[in-house]
């Protein structure tokens, strides 16, 4: 704390839009998924005869920077057992990928499924879900 | 040559030491030098800024949008639609589920979370307010949160940065000008902002010794001491019975000039004169 006028809220240069990000310290995704991802990521560009230098081929769970990149934020109305039901799907979903998923996606694949008629898992692997052991 | 927005809080860590009457008519002040002023009002208390300046008549409605709507992400209808227009001054005021913002936004963080999500609970009202371009369209910004310690307060602390602290020169008053030095710093850290004081303005001013001696130390400290105002009891006393602005009340409601009246008047203006220098002059 100083005497005069603090920093300029409103000012727009990267730095304070950076700083903004930064300020944002909501108990949200750990720093070691992600760095497990981008991990896992570089396994993939190594190893796997299929990968191409196109990003925009890679599944979408290896094209994002991060878990929201590519989404918009709709608010949801969920009843208790729904709740209940994706934590579940979550659980189950990490123990058969041996790995760990981000709830987000989980959430949209069992949309994603129940419009498509197939199951959370097969959506998941296509956005690059459980490649590892594959 | 492009001017920065004046954006400051108007801080007191005990209430009662004229924090809404100093903030109303540092608005008022900076409306008659033709400036866009915003007001907002963050205080469900009933006798908050709003009162003062006549404008809290759909602070009980609670069918109403209001800016707790537009924290949470769940607006009901324009953020323009909440601005209401007292003595040339923009206000947002104060709504009764102000009480209430903690928990609305507690949730919103527990739910932003539960989806792996990044929401803080106390840089919302910053989000909105560049939403909705008001460092753009506004020359000046203040913000008169409670004097609780809480997410109001932080909100606006976060969204301004820069403050404007009210003293009352008693040992009580003293103590709060120690409490702000508690406070801000734990905020700069968790929130990654600096705070400045932009003035301390001691107020109902009577000049004993005490008195005299606490200013010097304030000054010692570092802070800026812009104005004082002597004890102006019935002036302001006046402004909460008229509903109005000091300026207003002195030449509407007074049926002739009193001279320590009109100086206040003229250590408001000034003292909004020197705020608006502080963004004006190059730091």
């Amino acid at each position: 704390m100083k005497s005069g006028a603090g920093d300029d809220p409103f000012a727009t240069e990267g730095s304070e839009d950076e700083d903004e990000v930064e300020t944002d310290t909501g108990p949200a995704t750990t720093p070691g998924l992600d760095e497990s991802r981008s991990e896992r990521e570089e396994d993939i560009k190594q190893t796997s005869p299929t990968t191409t230098e196109s990003a925009s081929e890679l599944p979408y769970k290896y094209r994002r920077d991060s878990v929201k990149d590519g989404r918009t934020q709709q608010p949801m109305f969920l009843q208790d057992e729904t709740e209940s039901l994706i934590d579940e799907t979550v659980a189950e979903i990490e123990s058969q990928f041996d790995e760990s998923v981000y709830k987000t996606d989980v959430v949209e694949a069992m949309i994603v499924a129940g419009g498509e008629e197939t199951t959370p898992e097969a959506v998941l692997r296509r956005w690059g879900y459980g490649m590892k052991n594959s | 040559m492009w001017i920065a927005m004046l954006a400051f809080t108007t801080y007191s860590e005990a209430g009662g030491v004229g924090k809404s009457t100093l903030a109303a008519n540092l608005a008022v002040a900076d409306a008659r030098e033709g400036r866009d002023v915003l007001v907002i009002d963050l205080d469900p208390q009933e006798a908050s800024l709003s009162y003062l300046l006549d404008v809290d008549d759909d602070r009980d409605d609670s069918s109403a949008d209001s800016l707790v709507r537009h924290l949470v992400e769940r607006p009901r209808g324009e953020f323009d639609d909440l601005i209401r227009t007292s003595e040339g001054v923009d206000v947002l005021p104060a709504h009764n589920s102000l009480e209430m913002l903690a928990k609305h936004l507690q949730r919103r963080e527990e739910e932003a979370s539960d989806f792996g999500e990044n929401w803080n609970r106390n840089v919302q009202l910053l989000r909105v307010l560049r939403e909705n371009d008001v460092h753009e369209r506004y020359d000046t910004l203040i913000i008169d949160p409670p004097a609780t310690a809480d997410v109001k307060l932080y909100n606006a602390i976060h969204a301004t940065r820069s403050l404007v602290v009210p003293f009352e020169p008693s040992g009580k008053g003293f103590k709060s000008v120690d409490g702000l030095e508690d406070l801000v710093p734990g905020l700069e850290e968790n929130l990654d902002i600096n705070v400045g004081v932009l003035g301390i303005v001691p107020n109902n001013f009577s000049g004993t010794n005490d008195q005299q001696d606490m200013l010097g130390e304030i000054e010692s400290k570092g802070y800026d001491i812009p104005v004082v105002l002597n004890e102006r009891g019935s002036l302001f006393e006046g402004c909460w019975r008229q509903q109005c602005s000091a300026f207003r009340y002195v030449e509407e409601h007074r049926s002739r000039e009193r001279e320590y009246e009109r100086e206040t008047l003229e250590k408001l203006t000034e003292l909004a004169r020197e705020l608006r220098q502080t963004v004006e002059a190059p730091a």
